[in-house]
């Protein structure tokens, strides 16, 4: 660069250009970032560390470095905590694959070709509006409506009690069938959990070529066949997502029982202690996450090269 | 289909064949056209069972609440519930607080979203990819672990760090109150961190990936500057995922209570009002009508959401097809 000419302005070159502008678009959302999540989330992990941790003029206020103690009385001697715990994660160990079969499936037949296909794509939509917030929860807290539902459930999918006394009589142990039954009655939470987990599937099979079908037919291969050998490999990413998307879902939901224990605690002000069980729910989902990508990781199959 | 293939071996067969293959191929695809009737019939039906049940009891007279011979159609109407909902509600102004907050934080969510969305999607900057799995991580972290530090960010809110710079100087840190103020809830959505922010910006940045590069090369070639190329060429082509967004957000926006709740509760939104029914039903003994007024607030609420997604249904599906989220 010459600085003889005086003020002689050289553009900068488009690469660099290029780079600067790319960080600039993100520039907005990296300063929220910063101010409302990460500030936050760091300063969640030193609530955690201490006693007692109060609201005070300008700011909060902590008393007694408590370390990791916190932590291991959680995981040792909160009996209710750990029941919590693992009645949510048995929970999701069935939910999670369920809902996962139940979009695809729902997305698989909402892709073909029938008449009134808007309209019915439209209303499988719907649990996103009425089963988010407090609809659900009034919904779900109104004794009258459960009890309707129950004897919905019993009546017009599985005669309820009978279906089960058949399956101890067949001989399915005790377990198994308190198990399936609990799926069964869960029938209606499966449906409203998976609104946009379709959503996403179905706009996973759209994105699968046509072409690929084509070929498929011409070689003669069966619905069997082309479904297993060509949609499931062309979707996995999607599913992937939507198994992501599910964990988060149902580990943030309102209903989730470690997320209302965490949200009375935080009301009764003892806001380290919500601390400590945020941030050891916030692991488990973590390590659930992580699980899912590293035992999917060989079998998602990315049709572009950007891996 | 192979419909060659097919007429190829008719001609090969004697008529009687003919008939038998052709007979079965309507049959089963008869078969599987039924099947898959019954089925959407069935789960359309647990899908709008509580939209059903809703109506249901919010057009019931009290007296037939608990009637046990009134399935599903009331024998006669009222509207008498919902009208003694909207008056406890005060629905006029809890609609336009609503329409309010929600709308405004959406356009501003979905303002910061897509701008973060195409630069994930088309720039490489240093420490992309770690700033894109800060963004997956906003999606992971359950925003009630983080409610109470967020909550002192707001209360305390020192104009991004600067206050608190200014107190390392004078001793007292500078800091105002947006609680109870719309900027609490506009202010995170304005910077891309609202409800579902990451959600958001993951589907813009998928949608913007899948958009063919060329159209933008051209725009820089004929002089556009990357801003103008952004809004001239890339905001109109986005439409199908701006829609989706839109929608997404209007919605969770608008049934939320969390993020009201915590940031501004004097706000009385369609969904606190609904949500503070019980509280303010709690002197009432009237069983029934609690019920009632319960089912009728939940449908006043889902109401004016339902009407919007029933007019851009047809245009929210087509977009979902076309957002192609990778």
């Amino acid at each position: 660069m010459s600085r003889t000419g005086g003020r002689v302005r050289h553009p900068m070159p488009y690469e660099r250009k290029k780079k600067w502008f790319g960080f600039l678009f993100v520039v907005p959302w990296l300063i929220g970032f910063a101010y409302f999540f990460l500030v936050p989330f760091v300063s969640s992990f030193f609530y955690s560390l201490y006693e007692k941790v109060s609201p005070a003029q300008g700011g909060m206020q902590f008393l007694g470095f408590a370390g990791i103690r916190r932590y291991v009385e959680a995981l040792s001697a909160d009996t209710p905590f750990i029941l919590q715990l693992t009645f949510t994660l048995q929970r999701m160990v069935y939910q999670v694959p369920l809902v996962l079969v139940f979009s695809i499936f729902l997305a698989v037949i909402l892709n073909t070709r029938f008449r009134g296909r808007l309209l019915a794509r439209g209303i499988f939509f719907l649990p996103v509006i009425i089963a988010s917030g407090i609809v659900i929860n009034i919904l779900r807290g109104d004794t009258v409506a459960s009890d309707m539902m129950a004897g919905e459930r019993g009546s017009a999918l599985f005669q309820g009690i009978q279906f089960e006394v058949l399956l101890l009589q067949v001989g399915v142990p005790v377990d198994v069938t308190t198990w399936l039954m609990q799926v069964i009655n869960g029938i209606f939470e499966l449906v409203w959990k998976s609104g946009v987990q379709t959503l996403l599937m179905l706009s996973g099979l759209q994105s699968i070529p046509h072409t690929v079908y084509e070929a498929a037919d011409i070689e003669g291969a069966t619905a069997w066949e082309t479904f297993w050998k060509i949609t499931m490999p062309m979707a996995s990413p999607h599913i992937i997502l939507c198994a992501f998307y599910t964990i988060v879902d149902i580990s943030t939901d309102y209903s989730n029982l470690i997320i209302l224990r965490i949200r009375d605690i935080a009301r009764n002000l003892d806001l380290a202690y919500a601390s400590v069980l945020s941030i050891i729910w916030f692991a488990i989902i973590m390590a659930l996450v992580g699980l899912v990508f590293l035992l999917t990781r060989r079998m998602v199959y990315y049709n572009d090269d950007r891996g | 289909m192979d419909l060659q293939l097919i007429r190829q071996r008719l001609q090969a067969l004697d008529p009687r064949e003919r008939i038998s293959i052709w007979t079965m191929k309507k049959i089963s695809r008869g078969a599987v056209g039924f099947i898959r009737a019954y089925l959407i019939l069935c789960l359309s039906f647990v899908v709008l069972y509580p939209l059903f049940y809703m109506l249901s009891i919010s057009f019931r007279p009290n007296t037939q609440i608990m009637d046990p011979s009134v399935i599903w159609i009331p024998r006669t109407f009222s509207i008498q519930s919902i009208v003694e909902v909207m008056e406890l509600i005060e629905f006029p102004k809890a609609l336009s607080n609503s329409v309010f907050l929600s709308l405004a934080a959406t356009l501003l969510q979905l303002m910061t979203c897509s701008l973060a969305g195409y630069g994930f999607a088309r720039f490489r900057f240093r420490g992309r990819n770690l700033l894109f799995g800060f963004v997956l991580l906003t999606i992971l972290v359950p925003m009630q672990s983080v409610a109470i530090p967020m909550y002192s960010q707001i209360r305390f809110f020192d104009y991004f760090f600067v206050g608190r710079l200014i107190g390392l100087f004078t001793g007292e840190a500078l800091s105002t109150s947006l609680y109870n103020t719309p900027w609490a809830l506009f202010l995170p959505a304005l910077l891309g961190n609202g409800l579902r922010g990451g959600l958001y910006i993951y589907v813009f940045r998928q949608s913007y990936m899948g958009m063919p590069k060329d159209l933008e090369d051209a725009a820089y070639i004929d002089g556009c500057g990357f801003i103008q190329t952004y809004t001239r060429i890339i905001m109109p082509l986005a439409r199908a995922p701006m829609l989706v967004v839109f929608i997404l957000s209007l919605i969770w926006y608008w049934n939320d209570v969390f993020l009201n709740n915590l940031f501004y509760s004097t706000a009385e939104t369609l969904s606190m009002a609904v949500d503070g029914l019980a509280v303010k039903m709690a002197l009432s003994h009237d069983f029934y009508q609690i019920f009632a007024y319960q089912q009728a607030g939940c449908l006043v609420l889902i109401a004016p959401v339902l009407l919007m997604y029933l007019f851009l249904q047809k245009y929210f599906i087509r977009s979902v097809d076309r957002t192609g989220l990778k």
